[in-house]
């Protein structure tokens, strides 16, 4: 294993544009990996949502009251959303309701989730009645979580086969023929090509990650796995230029 | 694409309609809105509201509002709030109905977004797969002619130049055909 991870370093020690991207592509997945767990917990919560203040309009649409209805919904609710209102629920008991959904507001770090604890808490300052507020702010985000769903089935399966066709299959076709027709025992000196094509691969795997990322409108997210994708492509095609070279290629 | 200020326009018609339907005066909800959570909008009324606490009437604040604004459903909703100060008009009514024209502007905005970029991936992998596969091949050619060279091929240098040129090249396209996932952002 260690043999391997060493070998691994000198195979990209010869290739300067590689030996380049390989730290920033690992020092970029400290900024991907924590903005995609994010991203699952906060889209988690806002699926959540609806259910929650549908479950609060039908308790207090039964005469309970507003506290009470969180605790019903406390008492059932699953997934991230449930453990922030029990968590809440229990906060309320030692400070105020009001304290414990801004609390609540403030820990799902979601802008759905905050606009609409602004909102009950507004209406339950101002006495207001909750039931046809809380039914209405439920669908309205039923609504909108409905069409983010959408794009996302829509637009997810172009931006992955953009990243699979742009990222692996064209370094492992191209090093195909290069690897057959320029193999590195064949004298053809494909030193120039290699990096010209190595480079390249890098910048068009990095632009159809942006793209498929924007098309989901995740393109902040995205900017951090950029490294790592060009760097993949490049690794790919410079590994299966010289194993397919040194194994099947026999140069001209 | 998508003005800065349209982005939460839905959100802040929705919260504007359930805050002055619950009875809050039109000054406080609107102070709510510059208390953040709307982007622009929030940063646009922050202004206004500062202006007004200099002495400025709100009715000419949200007057230069209307005037400087480039986006017609934010300028319609600072018209619903100009014609509520100045002719008291039934202000929560027309901000539900503008509210739930939004949303129907924004749900067939993604539909026309997903159709618009329905055949992007194949144009993108057209471009991104043909032309480095020539290229590489042309990049090879002299050198796999080597001494049969039944015709004038130009040097290796000059054909690299034509390769990494043909590839920046390639790759500009790209980035020109993924620009339109950007443009026609439906902001959601």
């Amino acid at each position: 294993m260690v043999a391997m991870l060493f070998d691994f370093l000198e195979f990209i020690g010869d290739y300067p544009s590689m030996k380049w991207f390989f730290p920033l592509a690992l020092a970029s997945l400290g900024g991907a990996v924590p903005l995609m767990r994010e991203r699952a917990r906060r889209r988690g919560l806002e699926r959540g949502l609806p259910e929650m203040l549908d479950t609060m309009a039908q308790t207090v649409g039964a005469n309970e009251s507003v506290q009470a209805a969180l605790a019903a919904y406390a008492d059932s609710g699953q997934g991230p959303l449930g453990d922030l209102a029990r968590t809440a629920v229990h906060e309320s008991r030692e400070t105020t309701f009001e304290a414990a959904m801004t609390n609540l507001a403030v820990n799902s770090r979601s802008a759905q989730v905050q606009r609409s604890v602004t909102i009950l808490l507004t209406a339950i300052e101002q006495d207001s009645p909750l039931r046809d507020l809380l039914q209405r702010m439920a669908e309205g985000i039923e609504r909108l979580n409905d069409l983010m769903d959408q794009r996302d089935s829509n637009m997810g399966g172009a931006s992955l086969m953009m990243k699979i066709m742009v990222g692996i299959m064209l370094p492992a076709i191209i090093a195909t023929v290069t690897g057959l027709f320029a193999s590195p025992a064949s004298g053809i000196d494909a030193s120039d090509l290699n990096s010209s094509i190595s480079t390249f691969l890098g910048a068009a795997t990095m632009i159809s990650v942006a793209i498929g990322g924007r098309m989901l409108g995740r393109f902040q997210e995205t900017l951090w796995q950029l490294p790592l994708w060009g760097f993949l492509s490049m690794f790919l095609y410079s590994f299966l230029y010289i194993a397919i070279g040194n194994t099947m290629g026999g140069g001209v | 694409m998508v003005l800065p200020e349209e982005r939460d326009l839905l959100y802040a018609l929705r919260t504007m309609e359930v805050m002055m339907s619950s009875g809050i005066g039109l000054e406080a909800a609107l102070l709510n809105l510059s208390q953040g959570g709307y982007g622009k909008i929030t940063s646009d009324f922050s202004k206004a509201l500062e202006a007004v606490g200099k002495g400025k009437p709100l009715d000419a604040e949200l007057s230069r509002m209307m005037t400087k604004t480039k986006s017609k459903p934010y300028r319609k909703f600072i018209t619903t709030l100009y014609n509520n100060v100045t002719k008291n008009t039934d202000v929560v009514d027309d901000l539900r109905k503008q509210g739930d024209s939004e949303e129907t502007s924004r749900s067939d905005k993604v539909e026309k977004y997903i159709e618009a970029l329905g055949g992007l991936p194949e144009t993108l992998l057209s471009i991104g797969m043909t032309s480095p596969l020539i290229l590489s091949i042309l990049g090879l050619f002299p050198q796999l002619m080597g001494d049969l060279q039944f015709i004038d091929v130009p040097d290796q240098g000059t054909i690299m130049a034509v390769v990494n040129g043909g590839l920046a090249f390639t790759a500009f396209g790209m980035a020109m055909v993924g620009i339109k996932a950007h443009t026609k952002d439906p902001g959601l």
